[in-house]
């Protein structure tokens, strides 16, 4: 499964979700959707305004963990 | 949605739904001349044998074609109350859909036995026609459409 850390790339960067939201350009609901795990899938186009945002790679975002 | 999308789409349900009420409106002054016009082809045929069963086939028969009119209306209600949001493949007309598939067999069943009902002898034949089945595919082709592009948009809403 595809988790997503962005939770703690914001820590890292001491960024809040509405702070990351105006920088993305997508609403905290979204941005919500994203953290919570709840979104199908990411455009390219919105990781690259994430990376951007945080300055980080999309590795630092996306993390593959194996199903127990 | 876009704003021409959105215009046409709401003229077809405004239309759709004065198609609905005609349907029920036609079937309301039927069923005044079906039961008041005296013994006949056609009509109720007050005295006749089995009139119990004949009333109850004439009412099935107008209480589904009420539930398809209803069930029809809501659907339509739903898509104009999500036009604006432009969720118009909505969970609940998947369901009404899927409740349509049941109804309107149902309801093309009875309708083909309505000669029962306006008969006047005491021996029934019950008439099981292609009706049924066919309506019972073409609302499931519907239905399974519908769900399918519900799905599609569900998916398209939770792509970040």
């Amino acid at each position: 499964m595809i988790v997503i850390n962005l939770d703690v790339m914001m820590a890292k960067r001491k960024m809040s979700l509405n702070e990351l939201s105006e920088r993305v350009g997508i609403t905290i609901a979204n941005l919500s959707i994203l953290k919570t795990g709840k979104a199908k899938a990411v455009r390219l186009t919105t990781l690259d305004a994430i990376c951007r945002a945080l300055d980080c790679q999309p590795g630092d975002i996306l993390e593959y963990r194996k199903d127990d | 949605m876009e704003k021409a999308s959105s215009r046409t789409l709401k003229i077809v349900c405004v239309l759709a739904l004065i198609g609905i009420v005609l349907w029920v409106a036609f079937y309301a002054v039927q069923s005044y001349f079906v039961l008041t016009t005296g013994s006949g082809h056609g009509v109720i045929n007050w005295g006749s044998p089995r009139m119990g069963l004949k009333l109850t086939i004439f009412t099935l028969n107008r209480v589904t074609i009420l539930l398809m009119a209803g069930l029809m209306a809501a659907f339509i209600f739903n898509i104009l109350k999500h036009l604006r949001g432009g969720a118009i493949f909505n969970r609940a007309n998947v369901v009404l859909l899927w409740v349509m598939t049941i109804v309107l067999p149902i309801h093309s069943f009875i309708s083909d036995n309505m000669g029962i009902a306006c008969s006047t002898s005491e021996h029934f034949d019950v008439a099981l026609t292609d009706s049924p089945f066919v309506y019972a595919m073409v609302a499931l082709i519907v239905a399974l459409l519908y769900k399918l592009a519900y799905d599609a948009a569900r998916e398209q809403e939770l792509t970040i």
